[in-house]
């Protein structure tokens, strides 16, 4: 049994972050863990620029924004541990691993999860027809791409215009494909605008809004996929549907936490954002155990993943010291009008609070309000793009020393 | 195709699903030579890979039917074989449930017939003694019949295993090899055709599943009119593995339908079939939107609130009826024009009835005159496939000491280590879908996400490949379409 | 509409470009840009050769025109690299006449 100070589950933004700043609070006995060849997470296949306007200024590419933490973390002598699979989390702050080399059995003073997320696969979204090759979620096609270096197919449709999606769009371009069409069925772009028009737009990739791929065709290979135009009710207009020729489906059709170890440990998953229930110090609601990044909510930029990181390790550290308070009130935010989701969930340490929210439904220009603690105004709001606020410390202080146990409502007022 | 170019078969099997390996690997107990072909990369990759997978109690047909006797006694056979051959085979309880006054006659007969078949332990059981055993169910049900003794397996695992055995014992096994004609050779013995050449056979047993009624034409055998009929099936995710324990049938006697939630033997849940359809064609095994919305419909009435959107794969199965029975009934029986070809027209429940099929097959040939002397030196045991996910930390920690890749996860959602995978490959596992179906890589919520791309690397290495070669199920699946 | 969300209006009058609605700087000159001649930044993999890994990420340190876009990705598939190779190491000086190199993201060993 090894005893720890801190565990680390994934070594991508969240858990790179993390360590560090775990290492600068000083604590000593930390190891990363990460199922991954190498450290960096999803960063390693995201080769495209967008990373790092907010914590470097600069406009990086996901590997190299990875790579400032790693030659960070490899100056402080942070041990990772690669290839390494942490199979059980316990409740008890234990987790077993195992790698080519050795079992691991840990006891840790804390433990921040910081797994990330997998994507939803087709039969997911339920999209009926054959089962043939050439199916791929545009994650694991990046991947193939990105890493392995192998072509995921030709001639291509793209369900869902996220991210993901859309820049797998334009790297299958500009490899030579043929992307036939982004199919979306919002009525609205999933993912960045500035993706948009420069993944789409600049290759004259056609968008349809308002569809859906009702049905996939081919018996050995994907032949061909059908379209079709949605209807008001949100439902398929079969009137309408027409088969496009492709030899490739890729899906963006979503994001999902990944928490297995999370609910092994008997914590509390909250079902809007797919991860743990946590307090402002990222602690879930068992004693010990962080959670931050995309295995809290899946975020659309990194910079906050590490900010989470970073959030995660100092509660760590001063659990690990002692000195965080015990938490006897936990006060929590409500989703008020138009708010689908609030990272973290409830309020309970004093301390500046960056607040992740996301709406239901765009609006134009809108005000967020969380209580009457702090609003922010924005030009316009959109589910795929989180809208962040800061609340500041002495803001809390007034309202965690009453005895009251408070309810927030956040909420999203257009205009 | 084989080293003799002149080699004669004493029978060769068409069709490796686990009907004809579970045959020929009996037959595999005797001295004679013997072969399987089957057009696809591996074993039962046809029928085989799309059912239920239950060993069902012998309450499907009623006494006196051939498929009551051939489904006597297959738990029994399953259990002795599990072992013998190193797979899974894990056991559970049904309840055969009432949730409408027209269910109770039907659940009454089937255990009936299961009584005049010989099985023990059937109870009646009233609605709220259901509900305590089962408590997520539809609260307005009925009454059931419950019986214990249920078999789960994971059919293409056996299918392949019993092959593995067949070979250790002397048979041959030809794959991607589709039968295309059949000639009768003046010496009295047939040629078999097919797309990786040919092979002589004195006997020659019809195993080949929905495409029993295409080889029969080739032998001239134009009576057997094969109705089919395709059933559709969800798979949920492990997290609801608890929602419940056991198989749960409504009511059992609509032969144009069939509604059924239960646990598998990997520990998922398994819903199905809906109302049969009519396939295009004996391959057409797609899934149609129709299908899905019914069987979650049917899900709902059975557990109200299944948990449809943990729905991780679904994929639909082809099963067939013949002319030549009755009530759905299995055929068995020879050729109109030789006694030396064999039909196995095997409706539902073919895998419960394949140990029974295999021995009802070997004693129709044994009086064609085929000399059936047991072999002196059979091995009827396959070694235990080494697996990370049903070892515990002590076996873990033993095999890790030896084989580093033993640590090696690759697929991180049902806990499939690199050599769990690479032994398959080394078995013959040669597809994306043959490791799945062996390893259980891929199976698992995200379906292939992050362990694709290693296994396409592994088997592009291990065969002397380019990933673009490297298929999902066969030529014509090829994954990869280029390189970088 | 500019990435920080801007609506601009572009309009052209005898050869002269006039952007209405821009709210700063950087929005005007992103805007001309795009409407004149857009540049991207080229990210992309070359093969590797020697190294642990199959393919080195790589990028432009400045952007370039866009239709050079795939000109580039076709003379690069020409190209290996073998370890080792430092992140921002120059792999391509001067792409395509570019006047912009092409550096590593990653590193190779």
């Amino acid at each position: 049994m090894v005893k720890l100070d801190l565990a680390i589950i994934g070594a991508g933004p969240a858990g790179l972050a993390a360590a560090i700043r775990a290492r600068e609070e000083g604590i000593r006995d930390i190891v990363l863990f990460d199922r991954d060849e190498r450290p960096g997470g999803i960063l390693q296949q995201c080769i495209h620029t967008g990373f790092g306007l907010v914590m470097f200024k600069e406009e990086l590419t996901g590997p190299e924004y990875a790579n400032r933490y790693i030659t960070e973390l490899r100056s402080l002598k942070i041990p990772v541990e690669l290839d390494t699979a942490v199979l059980e989390l316990g409740k008890d702050r234990s987790i077993t691993a195992v790698s080519r080399n050795r079992i691991w059995r840990c006891s840790c003073k804390a433990i921040i999860l910081a797994m990330g997320c997998r994507e939803r696969t087709r039969y997911a979204v339920a999209i009926p027809g054959t089962r043939p090759a050439g199916i791929f979620t545009a994650g694991k096609a990046q991947r193939l791409m990105n890493i392995d270096g192998y072509l995921p197919g030709k001639s291509i449709v793209i369900l869902g215009s996220g991210d993901i999606g859309m820049i797998m769009a334009r790297r299958l371009t500009l490899e030579g494909c043929d992307v036939k069409a982004v199919i979306e069925k919002n009525p609205y772009v999933g993912g960045l605008l500035r993706n948009k028009v420069q993944c789409l737009d600049d290759f004259s990739i056609p968008l349809f809004l308002g569809h859906t791929v009702t049905e996939i065709h081919g018996a050995e290979r994907v032949e061909n996929v059908t379209v079709c135009r949605l209807d008001n009710d949100g439902k398929p207009d079969e009137t309408t549907k027409k088969d496009v020729e492709c030899d490739t489906l890729l899906l963006s059709v979503g994001l999902v936490p990944e928490n297995e170890l999370t609910r092994m440990a008997a914590i509390d998953i909250d079902h809007s954002t797919g991860g743990a229930f946590v307090d402002n110090m990222l602690e879930t609601e068992t004693r010990g155990i962080f959670s931050c990044g995309n295995v809290l909510h899946v975020s659309d930029v990194v910079d906050f993943v590490s900010l989470e990181g970073e959030i995660a390790a100092t509660g760590s550290a001063m659990r690990i010291r002692g000195t965080l308070p015990e938490r006897r009130k936990w006060n929590s935010f409500i989703a008020g009008r138009n708010i689908r989701q609030i990272v973290p969930q409830t309020l309970t340490q004093e301390r500046e609070t960056p607040l992740f929210i996301r709406v239901c439904e765009p609006t134009g220009p809108a005000k967020i309000a969380v209580g009457d603690l702090v609003q922010k105004n924005v030009p316009l709001s959109r589910p795929g793009e989180i809208i962040d606020l800061v609340i500041q410390r002495k803001t809390l202080k007034g309202l965690l020393r009453t005895q009251r146990i408070h309810r927030i409502e956040v909420s999203c007022f257009e205009g | 195709m084989g080293n003799e170019p002149n080699q004669v078969f004493d029978v060769v099997v068409i069709g490796a699903g686990i009907v004809g390996a579970m045959l020929l690997r009996e037959l595999s107990r005797f001295d004679c030579k013997l072969a399987v072909l089957d057009r696809y990369p591996q074993p039962g990759f046809g029928v085989t890979k799309s059912s239920l997978s239950y060993i069902h109690r012998n309450h499907f047909h009623p006494p006196g039917t051939l498929a009551a006797i051939l489904c006597a006694g297959a738990g029994r056979s399953f259990r002795k074989m599990s072992d013998e051959l190193g797979v899974g085979y894990r056991e559970t309880g049904e309840f055969l449930l009432a949730l409408e006054p027209k269910h109770i006659p039907q659940m009454m007969k089937r255990k009936e017939w299961g009584e005049r078949n010989g099985e023990k332990g059937f109870q009646k059981m009233k609605g709220c003694d259901v509900l305590r055993e089962e408590p997520r169910i539809n609260p307005s049900v009925l009454s059931a019949v419950y019986s214990h003794g249920h078999g789960m397996i994971h059919p293409p695992e056996w299918a392949f295993a019993l092959i593995e055995n067949a070979r250790r014992n002397g048979a041959s096994a030809f794959f991607d090899s589709e039968v295309t004609g059949i000639v009768r050779d003046c010496d009295g013995l047939f040629t078999i055709e097919t797309t990786s050449g040919s092979v002589r056979s004195r006997f020659i047993i019809n195993a080949a599943g929905t495409g029993a009624g295409r080889i029969a034409s080739m032998i001239g055998d134009n009576n057997i009119e094969l109705t089919l009929s395709r059933g559709t099936f969800a798979i949920f995710d492990k997290i609801h593995s608890s929602l419940v324990h056991n198989i749960l049938y409504v009511g059992g006697l609509d032969l144009s339908c069939s509604q059924v939630l239960g646990p598998t033997v990997s520990g998922n849940l398994i819903l199905g079939l809906g109302r049969f359809k009519t396939p295009d064609s004996a391959t057409d095994t797609k899934v149609t939107r129709e299908a899905l919305d019914e069987i979650i419909a049917m899900g709902k009435e059975i557990i109200p609130d299944i948990p449809v959107n943990d729905v991780i794969a679904f994929f639909s199965g082809i099963k067939l009826v013949s002319n030549l029975a009755k009530n759905g009934d299995f055929y068995i029986g020879q050729s109109e024009h030789t006694r030396r070809v064999i039909h196995l027209l095997i409706s539902s429940p073919g895998i419960t009835a394949s140990p029974g099929i295999a021995r009802y097959v070997i004693d129709l040939l044994a009086n064609e005159g085929i000399r059936l002397v047991e072999k002196k030196r059979f091995q009827p045991s396959e070694p235990r496939k080494v697996s990370f996910s049903d070892a515990d930390w002590e076996q873990r920690a033993s095999i890790l000491s030896k084989e580093r890749k033993y640590g090696h996860i690759i697929c991180r959602c049902e806990n499939v280590t690199e050599l769990e995978i690479q032994n398959a490959i080394k078995r013959g596992a040669h597809t994306i879908d043959g490791i799945k179906h062996l390893t259980r890589a891929g199976m698992g919520r995200c379906q292939g996400g992050f362990c694709e791309g290693r296994i396409i690397r592994f088997l592009s290495e291990a065969l002397g490949i380019e990933p673009t070669m490297v298929t999902k199920k066969g030529r014509g699946s090829e994954q990869i379409k280029g390189m970088e | 509409m500019c990435p920080k969300g801007c609506h601009t209006w572009v309009s052209e009058k005898n050869g002269r470009v006039d952007i209405q609605g821009a709210k700063c700087k950087k929005g005007i000159e992103y805007v001309r840009n795009e409407y004149i001649r857009p540049v991207r930044f080229l990210t992309t993999t070359l093969a590797v050769e020697g190294a642990d890994i199959q393919r080195l990420s790589v990028r432009t340190n400045g952007k370039i025109h866009r239709e050079l876009l795939i000109p580039c990705i076709e003379y690069l598939k020409t190209r290996k690299v073998f370890p080792p190779v430092r992140v921002g190491e120059v792999i391509v000086e001067n792409l395509l006449g570019t006047g912009v190199d092409l550096v590593s993201t990653n590193e190779l060993e």
